[in-house]
């Protein structure tokens, strides 16, 4: 019955970690320190319960007045009063000590009401954080504390109803995995919500550390307040998606994505596999941008849904520089074929950030991705690479799964040469193919030099060819014999190791 | 006071509130409009004595403001506020949502009083005198 029956909380993104719902009876202990969201949690269990799946709810409330819960609820959209009056919900203020007389009562008049809208579910608002076992408790009486822990527990259970209790959990967060209080062990789904200080900023998140009888999502996931709608919970972006997406891989090894800069798809078989992973690297100014823009612009031309994500530049931006080189988005955006995606990258909470992506990518269906920049993303994260790495680890399989030619930007800060390929963040073996873009100091001029450094599961020259941006046309790549004003890269040697040298007698190379 | 014959007004078409405890319950009623509470606890939130706050209650149950649960074996009773029909109850709570508000409405409430008891005291003076005037009559 459990399995097959239940309970959803219809709160966006927590019934996919619920692993579709809660067992219908279990008692659901929502534990955190003041401010954390657990009002919020618990009126829109009973909210949804009501409006979307026809499951009345009580709230009982200890210590905030109702008129302030209905107000606070207004503000999400969610009409308690006009439910009140539907006979789906109905608000209740009591205290704790009546609520635990009331449960031991065969006449308990709470539970009458409760019976009168049929209700469901039932959220009670809130309990104290109840003592570590063995110690005392705020009132220095642990077994009066249990026990009324236990009478609560034993007549929701009687009743069958599932219930949301909210717990204060005290400032500071308790040391898990020590001896966890009595609410721990009798719930039986515990879900820990917490708010975080971040480098200034604040950040929520939501941890099921405990649920009996399903399989669920362990650790903890990112969630927000919505203005107008309610909690949405973003599944942690390391947590394992579908076997389909562990599976991926650019399984089709004919179809090629050509890149849309004159002269590159030669250097890359014609163009970049369905479903493989392209980084392209240089110092800033270099021209990946522009690269990434004709990458969209030649999938807009062929009529293929084109996705640029933008953590670096605002659409506008985009815009502008895209018609410097002659690309005019506007209409490819206006007919549904590009699309351009900016998010602030201040105070990004990488698991909502993930689960915008991958909302868009599976709706927007899109045959091509760039995203501008890696290195954003890098410096957006802070110290912690790991993150970094999950997430980066993560858009791979998605843009695998739904076989996406994907290029990713990364700003590599040497400016002349390279040292190493993606600088601190290992991610080269996740990418399937490497262009190098490099400033190449000759006589008293930058020029640009591309170099393709990887190409899985393809012939790859590793030549050193030297390119351009011209204005109101974009970038291109150089034939390897260039008209002799310049002398071509072939005359040179070392052109990538931060020393190019002439060749003393060798004449440039013919093609 | 300016406002006064204002509150009388709005005194007068409530009817009953006579003492300060029956004006906070009623607004606590409002701020909890289903209230499982035993009536010690209720005096408690109110401030006011346990036996001042039950005539209250009883006051404001007569009057059919209130509804509650007649359950002799429970320590604890609901209360349903019962707001049909009673567009003043938000006049009210507009009135008494600011201290200057809710010092009038009591002075209101204690002029009305004073009033009703005054009336209610010649009223019985006029009787006795009646009275008095018949018996020496005959």
């Amino acid at each position: 019955m459990a399995e097959s029956d239940p309970v959803k909380t219809g709160v966006v993104g927590l019934d996919a970690i619920l692993g579709g719902g809660i067992p219908r009876g279990n008692v659901i202990v929502v534990e955190g320190r003041a401010g954390s969201g657990k009002t919020t949690l618990g009126v829109e269990f009973i909210y949804r319960g009501a409006t979307e799946f026809g499951e009345p709810g009580l709230i009982v409330l200890f210590e905030v007045s109702p008129i302030k819960v209905i107000r606070d609820a207004a503000q999400f959209g969610w009409d308690l009063p006009d439910l009140e009056r539907q006979g789906k919900v109905k608000v209740i203020f009591t205290t704790r000590s009546v609520l635990q007389q009331e449960l031991q009562q065969a006449d308990s008049l709470l539970l009458a009401e409760a019976a009168r809208i049929g209700a469901r579910r039932m959220f009670i608002d809130s309990l104290p954080p109840l003592p570590v076992d063995g110690l005392n408790g705020h009132d220095g009486n642990n077994g009066g504390a249990r026990e009324m822990f236990h009478t609560l527990v034993q007549g929701l259970h009687r009743e069958n109803l599932t219930a949301m209790l909210a717990v204060e959990s005290p400032g500071l967060e308790r040391v898990r995995h020590a001896t966890p209080p009595v609410e721990e062990f009798i719930a039986d789904t515990l879900i820990v919500v917490r708010i975080e200080d971040v480098q200034r900023a604040a950040s929520r998140s939501i941890e099921i550390a405990k649920s009996r009888g399903h399989h669920f999502q362990m650790g903890s996931h990112s969630f927000r307040i919505v203005d107008g709608h309610g909690l949405e919970v973003y599944k942690r972006v390391q947590a394992p998606r579908s076997m389909s997406r562990e599976m991926a891989a650019a399984y089709d090894p004919t179809t090629r994505v050509p890149t849309g800069v004159s002269g590159l798809d030669e250097l890359v078989n014609g163009g970049y596999f369905l479903g493989s992973t392209t980084l392209v690297v240089g110092v800033s100014g270099v021209g990946k941008s522009v690269m990434a823009l004709q990458f969209i612009a030649e999938g807009a031309r062929r009529g293929e849904h084109s996705l640029m994500l933008s953590l670096d530049e605002t659409p506008a931006q985009i815009m502008r520089n895209g018609r410097t080189i002659g690309i005019d988005l506007e209409p490819d955006i206006a007919r549904g074929v590009v699309r351009v995606q900016y998010d602030s990258p201040q105070e990004i909470e990488i698991d909502r950030h993930f689960a915008q992506i991958e909302r868009v990518v599976e709706e927007f269906k899109p045959k091509r991705v760039v995203i501008d920049s890696l290195s954003t993303y890098g410096s957006t994260l802070g110290s912690s690479k790991r993150i970094f790495r999950d997430f980066f680890h993560a858009l791979v399989a998605l843009m695998k799964e739904h076989q996406i030619a994907a290029v990713y930007n990364h700003e590599n800060p040497e400016i002349l040469g390279m040292s190493s390929m993606a600088g601190e963040y290992a991610m080269s073996s996740l990418v399937d193919n490497i262009l190098l873009l490099n400033w190449v100091e000759l006589s008293d001029e930058f020029r640009l030099a591309i170099t393709v450094a990887k190409m899985r599961a393809n012939p790859t020259k590793r030549v050193t060819r030297e390119c351009e941006v011209v204005d109101g046309e974009g970038m291109r790549v150089l034939p390897r014999q260039i008209p002799p004003a310049a002398l071509p890269f072939s005359a040179y040697y070392g052109l990538v190791s931060r020393s190019p040298e002439r060749h003393a007698s060798r004449a440039p190379v013919q093609e | 006071m300016a406002k006064g014959p204002r509150f009388q007004h709005l005194l007068t078409s409530i009817g009953v509130l006579r003492h300060p405890c029956d004006l906070d319950l009623l607004l606590f009623f409002h701020r909890h409009p289903h209230a499982l509470l035993t009536s010690d606890r209720l005096a408690a939130y109110v401030g006011d004595d346990l036996n001042q706050t039950a005539r209250s209650l009883d006051l404001l149950t007569d009057a059919g403001f209130l509804k509650r649960s007649q359950n002799p074996t429970h320590a604890a009773r609901m209360y349903v506020l019962q707001t049909s029909g009673t567009g003043w109850l938000t006049s009210l709570i507009d009135i008494a949502s600011t201290p200057d508000g809710r010092k009038s409405l009591l002075d209101a409430m204690k002029e009305a009083s004073e009033a009703e008891a005054s009336l209610a005291e010649s009223t019985q003076s006029d009787v006795l005198r009646r009275t008095r005037r018949r018996t020496s009559v005959s």
